[in-house]
């Protein structure tokens, strides 16, 4: 039987997996991936939450029925705004690789102090 | 209402100033002297409205201004307050007129900010309220950091930057203090909280907590004062200061120090200031003859008569410190002699300075021939700083010794030292300057003082003589404020078992002086 | 069978942000349907929307109400923080009439993204939810962005956006991850509900303090925290100027709007959970202050070192939370008023003080200026001296506030340590008046004539520092009735 807490695990793998990308990839693009998979391991985590009372087998109250409604729209809400960010992430992409014809961000580094 | 407006016209004066267009070269001058003479002027009312010898808070008004914190605009003036805005106004048109050759250029800006000074040095002498004292005390800051650094001399920017940090530092602390008290007096006292320093006086403070918010409360005065390990700043900021600057520098910024010391440190700390005191006595002590010393070898005229501040300042705390009625008095009537010397000599060394371009005593040599009425005017201050009978400086110096002599004979030996050490350094410089032969080819050719010049220099001259020969109505106009600390004090005096022995304070000193005799 | 209800929609409590969003679209069409539009018709649509906006949050006082299925918070304090907001943004929209004209990129898409962006940031003033917020928060950062590539041939302005965009999104995904576990633990994302839950009893889990400890990180980046300002220098020096005041002004103040949201919920100042954030935000409180004073100390470049002092200010606002009184909460929103000015005011010096092509970047640029041109010299002492907190400006009563709060909460540690980096403060910011009024100048910079916006934006901006700073009380007073309602 697959619980809450398998689900909590999986995302928190995912959610590591995508910080540890941010932090070591130097593509822009790959970056951009790896913050869209630590959204995703966030969304995963909130549905799972969202589905809680229904992993307890008990009798599930209205009360149950809106918290599951509360988290699945706030996922959908996430996924627009994580879609909304790759459309202006990949156009700022463009634009770099249009100026420097690389989107590694170890070469784009004249601003220093 | 007198002193509000005496406070605040500068101020406005400073902002119509901005609004004389710069293309009339010549009218900011006027306009900035018009304007210092006003507050001047109304000088003339405050002197026959002040109820002379009687104690407390005069004039006071009380407005309202942050309610929601209890921050109050609360202004009234005592003797010391009364005598030190007379003071501030006379030297504020005096620095303005002194300044009408020497500075050329970026006029408007300058007299602009002598105005903002002459503001927050008048507010700083009347606020009751400790975050309305505080705010003038910071607004002093600026405009002085702006007069060194953009019409000094040499090290100008070193020199401000380094006036600036070290007088922000010590405000920073007693920022700090202050709100420790603000909220302490929330809680003792109840009510809704404020910043009137009386509120803050009447609050019981553990004496191991006191001693901390001392240290912190008072190191903006003595660093202001200066004290003498926290005087380093003083000697560049005076020596690159434009003449006006230093005027007010010596004659009013480094009195606030003291002022500071007086109004709020006492009342509020008793205790921890005389647990201190040993400890300050000595720093005073020490600057005497430190700032002697070092003023002895100065070959820069200016920067000997800062070195001579350091000295005097440490004489005038040095007297207050002896906690009776002479020293105390005399460390107050000081607190003017110094700043009408001093300010005097600064205006002789800048007026030499416009001529000649430079300060270096070895420059100089027979000026008494060439320039008779300068040199005159040069050897009055010169005496009135070293304290001759007859003139100013005499009055304060013989108090504070007289003062010391209650107290300690010990110290008042070594600060009697200091005087004669004094009374050395300023006739050898005026020797070296105005005897002898006229060495130098481009002296012989130096003019002798213009009709500004003098007309500058005659007013402090006769204020030096006046002070000297009549001492008794300034004496008695801060007798009531002197009387006032003794009384917060003496309470504590007795607590301390290695100042038990002092006499209480004897009322009638004044009449006697000019009989003495001359105790160098 | 229960069927769907339809909660009840008070539209009259959103005014301000339907009349913000709808000029923004207003312009949005007018551009993209009418040729050559005017620059100044699309400003002053800008400015009437802005006007209106702020005038009907203005008659929103004393409202106090949830609204929008508890989305929605009006209290006064958002009102209050709203009006902040418009200010800013009208003043933004005058300096950036100005810099457009210099360097002629697309200024209706501009403004209608900088308004979205405010919309945004009243959007987050006004949550009740973390939904909302959130969304609030993603409004703000994705259209700047947008803004701070909009110099598209600019090297510098690409590769700030980049920058921006990927700490941006990495910093959100933080924040979603944080509220997914207080979402988890508490069943709900409303602010208010979650407010009553703890008080009720401490759920001591600790996925519950990790859910809080992410959202802290997600918004200390919005608002560079130290360490999570590395962004910060990087993307104000290298976007357009007037954006770089909306960041340094708006998204800052937004940032802190949304902790106050989720970090001062009514019930809760003695449960334990508080003091466990506060501890966190105490160190990183004392981080930001000493490293962003220390930063600003070696910088050459103006907006650099101005990116640096705006991170050392987020370290003395974020005391408010760390003394966690009312008296704090107050005290932040009025720094943060008194902040909007000074800062939006000095980057308005350093656009007016430069001409296409020829901008003063470097502080020793500002050689002289006193000289060539007073009036800015005058306006950049007064705010530089605002930022460095002396009498009688604005910064002086915030500082002096906040400080205030945080000694009465018995910090003395962190008092003490703001005031000493106030100290260091004050030699960068004296170091840019020398240069202006004590040094000559090195190489000439022709001048370009002041214009009527951007004379407004400077005088508004340096009226704004004054007022609040002689006359706090006004604006005090509204802010703290707004706190003791909240």
């Amino acid at each position: 039987m697959i619980s809450l807490n398998h689900y909590l695990i999986l995302s928190a793998v995912l959610f590591s997996v995508g910080a540890l990308g941010v932090l070591l990839r130097r593509n822009a693009l790959i970056i951009l991936m790896s913050v869209e998979l630590m959204l995703n391991a966030a969304n995963l985590a909130i549905v799972a939450f969202a589905r809680y009372p229904f992993f307890r087998e008990v009798g599930l109250a209205a009360e149950d029925l809106a918290v599951a409604g509360n988290g699945m729209v706030f996922v959908f809400l996430v996924m627009t705004v994580a879609a909304a960010e790759v459309g202006v992430g990949l156009a700022i992409i463009i634009n770099l690789y249009r100026q420097r014809q690389t989107i590694n961000i170890e070469i784009a580094n004249l601003l220093q102090g | 209402m007198l002193l509000t407006l005496i406070t605040f016209i500068p101020l406005i004066g400073a902002a119509l100033l901005l609004c004389v267009p710069r293309s009339m070269e010549g009218a900011h001058k006027w306009f900035a002297f018009g304007v210092s003479l006003v507050p001047l002027i109304l000088c003339i009312p405050l002197m026959i409205v002040f109820p002379y010898g009687e104690p407390g808070f005069h004039c006071a008004a009380l407005v309202s201004w942050i309610p929601s914190f209890g921050i109050d605009y609360r202004i009234g003036i005592d003797g010391i307050s009364f005598v030190l805005i007379i003071l501030t106004t006379i030297l504020t048109t005096i620095s303005i007129a002194a300044s009408f050759e020497s500075i050329k250029e970026k006029e408007k800006e300058f007299y602009f900010f002598l105005l903002l000074l002459e503001t927050g040095m008048l507010g700083t002498f009347i606020a009751l309220d400790m975050f309305l004292f505080f705010v003038f005390w910071e607004l002093m800051l600026v405009p002085m950091y702006f007069i060194i650094g953009v019409w000094g001399h040499g090290e100008r920017i070193y020199a401000s930057i380094k006036f600036f940090l070290y007088t922000a530092f010590g405000s920073a602390l007693m920022l700090l203090v202050i709100f420790y008290l603000y909220f302490e007096a929330a809680n003792q006292l109840g009510a809704s909280p404020s910043f009137h320093f009386e509120n803050f006086v009447a609050l019981t403070l553990d004496p191991g907590i006191q001693k901390w918010l001392f240290v912190g409360f008072v190191l903006a005065f003595l660093i202001k004062m200066p004290l003498f390990p926290f005087h380093t700043w003083l000697p560049y900021a005076h020596t690159e200061a434009p003449t006006a600057g230093s005027v007010l520098l010596a004659g009013i910024l480094l009195k606030s120090g003291v002022y500071g010391f007086l109004r709020f440190c006492i009342p509020i700390f008793p205790q921890a200031v005389i647990a201190f005191s040993p400890v300050l006595m000595t720093l005073a002590i020490i600057g005497v003859i430190y700032g002697a010393m070092v003023a002895m070898v100065q070959r820069d005229v200016k920067r000997l008569v800062a070195y001579s501040s350091v000295s005097h300042m440490g004489m005038l705390l040095a007297g207050i410190l002896a906690w009776n009625l002479q020293g105390i008095e005399g460390g107050i009537i000081q607190m003017v002699n110094h700043g009408l010397s001093t300010g005097a000599l600064f205006l002789i060394v800048g007026m030499i300075y416009d001529r000649r371009h430079t300060r270096e005593v070895s420059e100089f040599g027979g000026l008494s021939k060439v320039m008779p009425v300068y040199a005159t005017f040069f050897m009055i201050f010169m005496l009135s700083s070293i304290g001759l009978p007859g003139l100013n400086g005499f009055v304060g110096e013989f108090l504070i010794l007289l003062g010391l002599m209650g107290h300690s004979i010990f110290w008042t030996i070594l600060a009697a030292t200091g005087v004669i050490l004094g009374a050395a350094y300023m006739l050898w410089l005026y020797q070296r300057m105005m005897f002898g032969e006229v060495k130098v080819e481009a002296n012989r050719e130096l003019k002798d003082l213009n009709r500004r010049e003098f007309h500058i220099l005659l007013p402090i001259a006769i204020f030096c003589f006046l002070i000297g020969v009549f001492p008794y109505p300034l004496q008695k106009t801060l007798e009531p404020a002197a009387k006032q600390i003794v009384e917060y004090i003496q309470p504590h005096l007795t607590a301390e078992p290695w100042l038990a022995s002092i006499p209480l304070p004897n009322e009638n000193t004044s009449p006697s002086i000019n009989n003495e005799s001359n105790h160098e | 069978m229960t069927s769907i209800q339809i909660p009840e929609l008070s539209f009259s409590l959103i005014a301000p942000e339907l009349i913000l969003c709808t000029a923004a679209i207003v312009i949005l069409l007018v551009d993209l349907y009418v040729k050559n539009v005017e620059r100044i018709n699309i400003t002053l649509l800008a400015l009437i929307g802005i006007v209106l906006a702020f005038f009907s949050a203005g008659t929103l006082y004393g409202a106090s109400e949830l609204a929008f299925s508890w989305l929605i918070i009006r209290d006064d304090m958002s009102v209050v923080i709203d009006q902040i907001f418009l200010i800013g943004a009208a003043l933004i929209v005058l300096m950036s009439h100005h810099y457009s004209e210099r360097y002629h990129f697309p200024y209706g898409e501009y403004i209608v993204l900088l308004l979205f962006s405010t919309l945004g940031m009243l959007i987050i003033s006004a949550s009740a939810d973390l939904i909302t917020l959130f969304l609030g928060v993603e409004l703000v950062s994705i259209t700047l962005f947008v803004l701070t590539g909009f110099e598209k041939k600019s090297l510098l302005s690409g590769e700030a956006s980049l920058k921006y965009l990927l700490l941006g999104a990495f910093s959100s995904a933080f924040m979603v991850y944080g509220i997914a576990f207080i979402f988890g633990m508490c069943r709900t994302t409303n602010l208010i509900s979650i407010g009553s839950l703890l008080s009720e009893d401490f759920i001591g889990s600790p996925l519950l303090i990790l859910g809080f400890a992410l959202l802290l990180v997600g918004l200390g980046f919005k608002i560079a925290l130290a360490p999570f300002h590395m962004w910060a220098p990087d993307v104000y020096q290298g976007a357009p100027t007037p954006i770089t005041a909306w960041i340094a002004a708006g998204s800052k103040l937004a940032g802190f709007i949304a902790l106050v949201r989720v970090f001062s919920l009514p019930d809760i100042s003695f449960h334990p959970l508080a003091r466990t954030w506060v501890e966190g935000i105490w160190w990183l409180s004392l981080l930001t202050m000493i490293i962003g004073n220390a930063g600003a100390l070696v910088q050459k470049d103006i907006k650099r070192m101005l990116a640096y002092s705006s991170i050392a200010h987020g370290g003395y606002l974020s005391m408010a939370f760390v003394s966690h009184n009312d008296v704090g909460l107050q005290a932040l929103l009025f720094y943060l008023a008194a902040y909007l000015f000074m800062t939006i005011g000095a980057f308005a010096v350093v656009i007016a003080a430069g001409r296409h092509g020829e901008e003063r970047r470097r502080i020793s640029d500002f050689a002289g200026l006193a000289k060539r041109r007073p009036f800015l010299a005058a306006m950049m002492s007064l705010f530089l001296l605002s930022l460095a907190g002396m009498p009688p400006t604005a910064g002086f009563i915030g500082k002096v506030w906040l400080f205030g709060s945080a000694i009465q909460a018995q910090y003395y540690g962190l008092a003490i340590v703001g005031i000493l980096t106030t100290l260091f403060s004050f030699y960068y910011y004296l170091r840019v008046i020398v240069y202006m009024y004590m040094r000559d100048e090195e190489k000439e910079f022709e001048a370009e004539p002041l214009s009527v916006s951007l004379t407004l934006a400077l005088s508004l901006s340096a009226l704004g520092v004054l007022i609040l700073g002689v006359f706090p009380n006004t604006l005090m007073k509204v802010i703290t009735n707004s706190v003791i309602v909240l």
